[in-house]
């Protein structure tokens, strides 16, 4: 009998446990108590009033986001510090320490210091995702800055937006980011792949001496979607009248060579590829090894003085479209750049378009700030940046202008070449 | 049952009550833990698959490494049903079925190389199957969108939208409590019992007549599903899914997590998840050395618990608990003990008691016929043209020097000889040919020379075995303890005891057989044929390696059950002491030959036998 | 036709890595019935190894690829020591885990001490960056110093394995394990240098083919998982068997690309061996068991 009623007890409580449990299934996850409850409800009282502050000039309350306080504006990046990418992350890490740095040193903005908090996410979506959880309910960040990779920042971007977090400044390629309806906090100064082929392609059909020679244009792409949109890209673009077909390979590829030699065959004289700077330093030895001669165009990831490490000659003479201007070049922003980074402990070899790109964004990230001032939250930032006009990176960059529909802040197409060893401007774009 | 203290099967056991009572205080807890969601979803999430793989791989020993492909299904099934804009716009509710009901056959499909390899190699056949779903899963751009992923849709239940955060949580946490709950009964019930006798002895197995190639594929069947489930949990978790994170690594990651946790218990499967998804939240600050720490943590861990970390504790509370039974507190849990099960009647035999009186038939059985028997392999004729035939119910020996071909005759009875030649008939049935289960399921039980016991298995399990084929419930009502599923595990439990209790073993029931001494575990190979109701019983050098006064009175016990049910026994021996005093007719085989045939005194006076065999 | 000798000689080399791997792999399958999941990441930590040594420590090539080698087969030895002798009894799984443990250990380590950037291993004479022509066919030097190299480590291995007292203590072992214990050879010593014999065909593998992927962290990893799935094809428990399948497996997948339609490029050298599989469990290359014993 006593058995029978202390089984009796236990599936009450069952019951009493998931009645209980079914009743929160309306409540949003950020009202259940907790000590960070603070700064989320900031950020969805933030978001209530946005609309009456567009439409206001001046609220005589001023709503800090989430992240900011009087003293200090908080900031998270989640990079892939090991694994196969480990040295973008690396790079672009010195760049954001030595942005912290200037601004800090330079005694803040609006009396207020930036801290950044850095996790490894290894280029895991499931770990940008928990690093997400734990930059917006642990730490408490005004934005998450400089991620690294489109599936990472793809799978963390919700959580972002629901937080009323800024995602700013990420390298990722990704069309479906570029859509501020979507993402109104979304920033970036990197195009979509998509953008960067056609960029090329209408350099490279419109501008470049090609020579008298009827060129052959191929590109050597990932076999996935965003492979497919650079190898589209080409085609679509002025260079599309030369096109000789794509070649891919696969994600374990461990060499290139059959793909090179289908190259061969088919007589092309430039290949465009979408990869990083060790695999275009792969390429570049293994066209040599095969006997390919044909030019080889890289984009942004492969700028690296480390290309030039690896290969040594073989790299003369190989190309690039960016955003961003070459390392050798004499301009004020680069100058700074090299400064900086040393004063954060990087080396020659770390800088490179990741750390440029972060530390570009690191610029405009300050100009917004201080254009902010004192009543900083998402939404303001936002204004400023939308705000800026042709904004000078000294050069590393061209000028700058946020498009409000996709958030991209450049559409540059700066064409690099390795000449004499060294990354350099040949064309503005 | 009582004075052995056999639980009598219930329909809630202690462990339900333990799970219950983690699920409550996880369930209350959760607000206190809520900037750790996304961990804690990912917690479950990998105890879910841990879960399944129990099943697989703790109870049928399928060690794969594929299961990264039902998690990638079920997470894009799950993308492509939920979302509003390309998608079926539904929620949960079509989600999980359909996801279940997909990755089922796919796993089904999977475990197909586990027909033809076993234990390394399927792992191996395994991880060429993960390799190839992810560039299936890569190419089949329509499903997965590429290497772009898919986001995930809307979290809805029956319309219902459910909150990220704690809510989804502890929607999850109710999910994985069903399942566990669902593969509980599962383990606890004919499959589970099937599938561990197949891990430990597919050789025996297969004599109590269990569909060794059907219960393999239907593990990753039942496996896979779950996996698909949690595919589902994973991809509203994460709220993205690329084919890129269901890789081979994935795989590797989510056997490891449950041979952390300890991959006999379902309880190991949330501690290993715990573990592989806790560890690294808890070591942000020195995330750094996260390798170092992590695979340090599994090396040590390995070093010092083999069976993982349920392991160590239950090892802890099996010291603290044998401290503990001398003090006065310990007497309130067992209140909590489901009942025991009635005594029976001690003064008469078990043979008399309710259950075992339910088989007693005096109707004889086992009438075996042998027509031509040969076993050729490699130029050596083991058998070579044995024909004879058995009157139901009689006891037969035979009996001949070593490599006569006596073991090789009983295997190609049961079908365990693979190249013999012959025809088989028991009680008018045809058995040649067709697979060992097969014969078995028609009357045929046997025991071995080599035992073929199942290692870590209880005494009383081994009994189960053989009646589960009785048992009168399908896999579906297992699966949700139905009470005729309860039903009939209690008669099975009582006919078991008893058995037990007539070969004097009964006090013995819940040791693994790996721990008892030689003469037990034979005992415990003939109870597990007798167990099996069989219409002839074929026992193979039963009394080997026993002293003769043991032998004897275990064969009076044998013999004395199979009258019981009316069943044939033959019973090879080279006791010829023992053969004489208990078979009416002996065989006696020589170089693949019989060589004589009549009653045990006539086949002793044989000179033949006398020369071959016997000696003066 | 010169053109196809290209390709196929491209397939030999991805071939020649995937060998390599393969035969590290089966020589411990073969022999304790374990699968060394640590194998890749042992590999790379070689090769960066040999690389420090090098730059760093300043030590002439040859040497620091000797220094990388024998420092490696100790830390074997005592990894061996350690983490796995005290398992020998236990079932494979628990074995399999350490190595799961190691190579995440191993993994971290590296990057804890050779750093995140890519750096390549200068070879003398910087001879992986001259090629030749024969007949309109190109090669790299480099290339064919691989090639011969392997062929030498081969030879090594399978004079070791068949020639010696150690080599017939191993395929005792693989055949069976009781009985060559019985037979009073010591599983230790059988276990120790079957570990560190692995350990090194894999280390040399990772520095061969240093030049060619560049030192990357994780560089060794895909070719592992390629090696893993030549080891298969040709059934685990043949060494020559392991070599087949790499080369077999390097051919086509660079087949694969000339000739398979692109969807199915990637995924046609798996297909193909896990169709192999079904047909012939035991790999191309191996004999199967005469009869169970029941």
């Amino acid at each position: 009998m006593r058995k029978n009623a202390l089984k009796l007890l236990a599936l009450l409580a069952v019951f009493s446990f998931i009645a209980v449990g079914c009743g929160d299934d309306d409540d949003s996850g950020s009202a259940s108590s907790s000590e960070e409850s603070s700064s989320s409800e900031e950020a969805s009282s933030s978001e209530e009033s946005s609309s009456s502050e567009e439409a206001a000039a001046a609220e005589p309350a001023c709503e800090l986001g989430p992240g900011v306080s009087d003293t200090e504006i908080k900031l998270g990046s989640s990079l892939p510090l090991t694994g196969n990418l480990a040295a973008l992350g690396v790079q672009a890490e010195f760049a954001l320490n030595a942005t912290i740095k200037r601004i800090n040193d330079g005694g803040g903005i609006a009396g207020r210091t930036l801290s950044l908090t850095v996790q490894d996410d290894e280029f895991n979506p499931e770990k940008t995702v928990a690093n997400a959880q734990y930059f917006i309910d642990q730490v408490g960040v005004f934005g998450v800055w400089g991620s690294i990779g489109s599936a990472p920042t793809v799978a963390a971007i919700p959580l972002h937006d629901e937080a009323g977090v800024m995602t700013l400044f990420t390298w990722s390629q990704d069309t479906s980011l570029f859509d501020r309806a979507a993402h109104p906090y979304f920033f970036s100064l990197n195009p979509s792949g998509y953008k960067q082929a056609v960029a090329f392609s209408n350099y490279f059909g419109n501008k470049y001496d090609y020579g008298s020679e009827t060129p052959v244009v191929a590109g050597l792409v990932l076999s996935s979607p965003d492979g497919e949109e650079a190898a589209q890209g080409v085609r679509d673009g002025a260079a599309g009248a030369f096109e000789g077909g794509t070649q891919t390979w696969e994600r374990d590829a461990a060499t290139y060579q059959p793909q090179l030699l289908a190259m061969k065959d088919a007589g092309v004289t430039d290949v465009y590829t979408v990869v990083g700077d060790t695999q275009f330093a792969q390429i570049i030895q293994e066209m040599d090894q095969v006997g390919l001669e044909a030019r080889v165009w890289g984009t942004n990831a492969v700028v690296t003085s480390n290309l030039i490490d690896l290969v040594g000659e073989l790299a003369e003479g190989a190309l690039a479209v960016t955003v961003m201007t070459g390392l050798s070049a004499d301009v004020p922003g680069l100058v700074q750049f090299r400064e900086e980074m040393a004063a954060v402990g990087a080396s020659e070899g770390d800088l490179s378009s990741a750390s440029m790109l972060a530390y570009a964004g690191g610029l405009v990230l300050e100009q917004g700030l201080r254009d902010v001032g004192d009543c900083l939250n998402a939404d303001a930032l936002t204004a400023a940046l939308l705000a800026l006009e042709d904004f000078s990176t000294g050069g590393i960059m061209a000028p700058i202008n946020f498009d409000p529909d996709t958030g991209l802040g450049n559409q540059g197409a700066i064409i690099q070449e390795v000449v004499n060893g060294a990354w350099t401007t040949v064309d503005e774009g | 049952m009582e004075r052995a203290g056999i639980p009598v099967p219930g329909y809630i056991k202690r462990n339900h009550l333990l799970g219950v009572f983690f699920f409550a205080l996880t369930f209350l807890l959760l607000p206190q833990f809520d900037q750790y969601t996304t961990a804690i979803g990912f917690i479950l999430v990998f105890a879910a698959v841990g879960g399944s793989l129990v099943i697989a791989f703790g109870a049928a020993g399928q060690f794969t490494l594929g299961h990264s492909i039902f998690l990638g299904v079920g997470a894009f099934l799950s993308a492509n049903i939920a979302n509003d804009s390309y998608g079926w716009g539904r929620g949960l509710e079509v989600e999980i079925p359909i996801a279940l009901a997909v990755c089922f056959i796919l796993g089904l499909i999977v475990g197909l190389p586990s027909l033809r390899v076993n234990e390394l190699y399927l792992a191996l056949a395994t991880f060429a199957i993960a390799y190839v779903g992810q560039q299936v899963l890569y190419e089949w751009k329509q499903f997965t969108a590429g290497g772009s992923g898919k986001s995930a849709g809307d979290l809805t239940l029956f319309g219902w939208e459910i909150g990220r955060g704690t809510p989804y949580i502890r929607l999850s946490l109710i999910i994985l409590l069903v399942t566990f709950w669902i593969c509980g009964n599962i383990l606890d019930g004919k499959t589970g019992r099937s599938m561990n006798a197949l891990r430990t002895s597919e050789t025996a197995a297969r004599s109590v007549g269990i569909n060794v190639a059907w219960l393999k594929i239907l593990a990753f069947g039942i496996s896979g599903a779950i996996t698909g489930l949690a595919g589902v949990l994973y991809i509203h978790n994460l709220r993205y899914a690329g084919p890129e994170n269901f890789n081979v690594h994935l795989s590797i990651l989510l056997i490891l997590t449950l041979i952390i946790g300890g991959r006999h218990r379902l309880a190991g499967a949330v501690a290993g998840a715990v573990f592989v998804k806790f560890l690294p939240e808890l070591i942000r600050d020195v995330q750094e050395y996260e390798g170092v720490i992590y695979g340090g943590a599994l090396i040590f861990l390995t070093l010092f618990s083999p069976r993982g970390i349920i392991g160590l504790i239950e090892a802890s509370l099996r010291i603290i608990g044998t401290r503990l039974a001398k003090t006065p507190i310990v007497k309130v849990i067992p209140s909590l003990i489901p009942s025991q099960i009635e005594p029976a009647d001690r003064s008469a035999s078990p043979l008399h008691s309710p259950p075992l009186s339910g088989v007693a038939s005096s109707e004889k059985r086992g009438q075996l016929t042998v027509t031509d028997a040969k076993v050729i392999f490699g130029g050596v004729r083991a058998v070579d043209g044995v024909s004879f035939e058995v009157e139901a119910g009689k006891v037969t020996g035979v009996i001949g020097s070593n490599g006569a071909g006596k073991t090789t005759l009983f295997n190609a009875i049961t079908g365990h000889a693979n190249n013999a030649e012959g025809a088989f008939t028991l009680d008018g049935v045809e058995l040649s040919n067709k697979p060992i289960f097969t014969r078995s399921l028609a009357g045929l039980g046997r025991t071995f020379q080599n035992l073929n016991l199942h290692g870590d298995i209880r005494v009383l399990d081994h009994a189960l075995i053989g009646l589960d084929r009785e048992m009168e419930y399908g896999r579906v009502s297992e699966a949700f303890r139905l009470p005729h599923v309860v039903r009939n595990e209690r008669q099975a439990y009582e006919r078991s005891a008893e058995l037990l209790d007539h070969m004097q073993l009964l006090e013995f029931w819940n040791e693994k057989v790996d721990d008892l001494p030689y003469g037990l575990q034979k005992r415990v190979d003939v109870a597990r044929g007798l167990a099996t109701n069989p219409s002839v019983l074929l026992l193979d050098e039963p009394a080997a390696g026993l002293p003769t006064a043991e032998a004897l009175e275990m064969m009076e016990h044998v013999i004395e059950y199979a009258a019981h049910i009316g069943c044939g026994v033959i019973v090879i021996e080279h006791n010829v002491e023992l053969v004489a005093d208990v078979c009416e007719r002996v065989i006696v085989m020589d170089a693949g030959k019989i060589l004589a045939d009549g009653t045990a005194k006539s086949v002793m006076q044989n000179e033949d036998v006398i020369a071959a065999y016997l000696g003066t | 036709m010169t053109q196809f000798i290209q390709l196929l000689w491209s397939g030999i080399l991805n071939g020649l890595l995937y060998a390599m791997i393969g035969l590290s792999l089966v020589l411990i399958f073969k022999t304790a019935r374990i699968l060394n999941f640590a194998a890749g990441t042992m590999a790379g930590f070689t090769g960066w190894f040999a690389w420090w040594w090098a730059t760093k420590g300043g030590v002439p090539f040859l040497l620091a690829i000797l220094v990388a080698i024998v420092m490696v087969a100790v830390a074997t030895l005592l990894i061996e020591r350690l983490t796995i002798r005290p398992l020998i009894n236990e079932n494979f799984l628990s074995i399999v885990t350490i190595t799961l443990g190691l190579e995440i250990l191993i993994a971290n380590l590296s990057i804890r001490f050779f750093g995140g950037r890519a750096e390549s291993l200068r070879i003398p004479g910087d001879i992986q960056f001259k090629n030749f022509e024969i007949g309109g066919v190109r090669f790299n030097w480099w290339h064919i110093v691989i090639l011969i190299s392997t062929f030498i480590i081969l030879a090594i291995v399978g004079y070791i394995v068949n020639r010696t007292e150690l080599g017939l203590a191993m395929r005792a072992f693989a055949e069976d394990k009781d009985a060559a214990r019985l037979m009073g050879i010591k599983e230790s010593t059988v276990s120790q240098w079957t570990w560190t014999l692995s350990v090194t065909v894999g280390g040399l593998a990772g520095i061969l083919f240093a030049p060619v992927l560049f030192l990357q962290q994780d560089y060794m990893n895909i070719p592992f998982i390629k090696g893993f799935v030549a080891a298969i094809l040709g059934g685990f428990t043949s060494l020559s068997g392991g070599v087949l399948g790499g080369l077999l497996l390097g051919e086509l997948e660079a087949l694969a690309v000339k000739y398979a339609p692109r969807q199915a490029a990637a995924a046609l050298p798996v297909l193909i061996v896990f169709f192999i599989l079904l047909v012939r469990p035991r790999g191309l290359f191996t004999r199967a068991k005469a009869h169970e014993r029941v």
